[in-house]
């Protein structure tokens, strides 16, 4: 059993509003998984049944081999959940709460270790309620571990946090990570899922439309390279024209073009600034496609949301 | 791996029901730490039947029953007692659960495996303890204020109606917070559904007189069964056991708890 998460076909409907059609799933033991696509793509509603919150109107479900249907105690002994937007007891302190959380479970991780690894040693003995936005995002994670789960959930852990709040966040689930935990991450933020993830499930129009790296995403989704060089100086005065085969666009001193052939494309640049006399091509540049470009030749640009 | 360390430490522990019983002392414990930590609640909640009763009670503090002479502060007091359980063990309990699930605090709680039963016996077990202290002040301050003491014989069925009427209010409160649909409504809602009620059964009123349909309609609801219950443990004179009235305090707790368990929701 090397699958923590396995899905199959599973549907969802609100009212009229058709929100999963036939969505399938796999994160495998130990890595990080992420869960991406565009606002109201259903991501929060895939983890929710994940999670047991919500039933699914079709298809199969299995989380660490449980159904997570009803949440039996066996399966959230297990399981570690960062709901997207969840209140706290506010009148009761971090160590508190930590404690308290960690009655909850069979197993606990010790409490000095969940301080550790959500950052949050110097606000042990913080009441809940003056914590920062950021703190108590970490503190969401801590308590999500205190149960030492196998997979934990997270769902857009870091939306509505400024820079060093997502920096701090970033490092924590980082540390979750190290700790071996298999990860299922949902977000809309490209550099996100870029960053954090082993791989990627990009979810749009209620299916999984692609899982992978996010290498292996840019190369199946066909982006073209980039190629990008300083404008020779006979380009420059007109001299010649365009290179056959590529359209140039010129700006700031550069000239980019992209490619789906990139060496093809490159012997044939080559030859054609050697022909005309241009010599060699300055400050060469070739950028292979990475996740957003594959993910924008799926959701397409209006889906795209990056900050 | 983490599996076999859940199974040894099951296997070390004590039986379910003594770590059910642990956990609901400790959440208990822990609802308690934070109702006092909260002063402008807590002291709210307590002076609210405190202060009316001073205040309403020093209005009538000389004045008698009609035809049975007894003192009107000594049929009070158990008015006021009634209110406070309403207070709180009805009114903030339904209020504070309808915050917490819209919250998503009980979410919170649903995701982990603490057992259900542990959490909302430890949050009625905090009820009942601030509900006790709130009946204790209650009587001294009606002794201490204005003499009035329940009568010797009546101090068992009054206890056993502070206890069941506790159990009763916050089984109800349990039931009509699944129906409190967001943390606004649920101050308007909660007041809605007991003010009329107090009003009507005579909580603030020794005297009220009430065309009699309204009396029997009434007699059936637990305020009212509630009131009749402290007030026989108040009244001078022999009096029977109030076994009707405990009864109805039963019954509509057996309803709340039926009802809570077929609506109690743990998601917003």
């Amino acid at each position: 059993m090397t699958l923590a998460v396995e899905a199959r076909g599973v549907e969802k409907r609100y009212g009229t509003r058709q929100v999963l059609r036939g969505v399938d799933l796999d994160a495998r033991r130990g890595e990080v998984l992420c869960l991406l696509g565009p606002n109201a793509a259903g991501k929060t509603t895939t983890v929710e049944i994940l999670e047991g919150f919500t039933s699914a109107d079709a298809g199969a479900v299995r989380v660490l081999g449980l159904d997570p249907a009803g949440r039996p105690p066996a399966l959230l002994e297990r399981i570690g959940v960062v709901l997207q937007e969840c209140g706290f007891p506010r009148h009761l302190r971090v160590a508190e709460l930590l404690g308290a959380w960690r009655g909850y479970y069979l197993s606990p991780r010790p409490l000095a270790e969940l301080l550790d690894v959500a950052e949050l040693r110097e606000e042990r003995d913080t009441l809940v309620r003056r914590l920062s936005g950021g703190q108590r995002r970490r503190l969401d994670f801590a308590l999500a571990l205190a149960g030492d789960p196998d997979l934990m959930f997270l769902d857009e852990p870091t939306t509505g946090f400024d820079l060093d709040a997502r920096q701090r966040c970033w490092t924590v689930i980082g540390n979750l990570r190290s700790l071996g935990k298999t990860i299922l991450l949902t977000t809309h933020q490209l550099d996100e899922a870029e960053r954090l993830s082993d791989r990627v499930a990009i979810l749009s129009g209620g299916r999984i439309q692609m899982t992978g790296t996010p290498r292996a995403l840019a190369r199946a989704a066909e982006a073209p390279t980039r190629i990008c060089f300083a404008v020779p100086e006979p380009l420059r005065r007109g001299e010649i024209g365009q290179p056959e085969g590529m359209e140039l666009s010129i700006s700031d001193g550069r000239a980019c073009g992209t490619a789906r052939d990139a060496s093809s494309a490159l012997r044939t640049l080559l030859a054609w600034a050697a022909e005309c006399g241009a010599g060699g091509l300055d400050e060469l540049t070739v950028t292979p496609p990475g996740l957003e470009e594959a993910y924008r030749s799926i959701v397409g640009p209006a889906g795209t949301e990056s900050r | 791996m983490t599996r076999l360390a859940a199974v040894h430490s099951a296997a070390r522990a004590p039986g379910p029901r003594a770590r059910l019983l642990r956990l609901a002392a400790y959440q208990a414990r822990l609802e308690q730490r934070a109702f006092w930590r909260n002063p402008e609640y807590a002291v709210l909640t307590f002076a609210l039947p405190l202060v009316l009763l001073l205040v309403l009670g020093a209005t009538i503090a000389d004045h008698l029953q009609p035809v049975t002479n007894v003192r009107q502060v000594t049929l009070f007091v158990p008015g006021m007692l009634a209110f406070g359980l309403i207070v709180a063990a009805y009114a903030n309990l339904a209020s504070r659960i309808a915050v917490l699930r819209s919250d998503g605090v009980l979410k919170r709680i649903a995701a982990t495996p603490l057992p259900p039963a542990a959490y909302l016996g430890g949050q009625l077990a905090s009820t009942c303890v601030t509900t006790a202290l709130i009946a204790a002040a209650t009587v001294a301050l009606g002794a201490v204020a204005f003499g009035a003491v329940p009568r010797p014989g009546g101090v068992p069925a009054l206890l056993l109606g502070l206890g069941l009427g506790t159990v009763c209010l916050a089984a109800l409160a349990l039931a009509v917070s699944a129906g409190i649909p967001s943390a606004e409504a649920a101050g308007p809602i909660t007041m809605a559904s007991y003010l009329p009620f107090a009003i009507l059964s005579g909580v603030f009123s020794t005297t009220l007189v009430l065309p009699g349909w309204l009396t029997r309609g009434l007699e059936g609801f637990p305020v009212l069964a509630l009131v009749d219950v402290l007030r026989a443990g108040y009244a001078p004179g022999p009096h029977s056991f109030p076994a009707s009235d405990l009864a109805v305090l039963a019954v509509w707790a057996l309803l709340g708890v039926v009802l809570a368990r077929r609506f109690f929701r743990w998601q917003p």
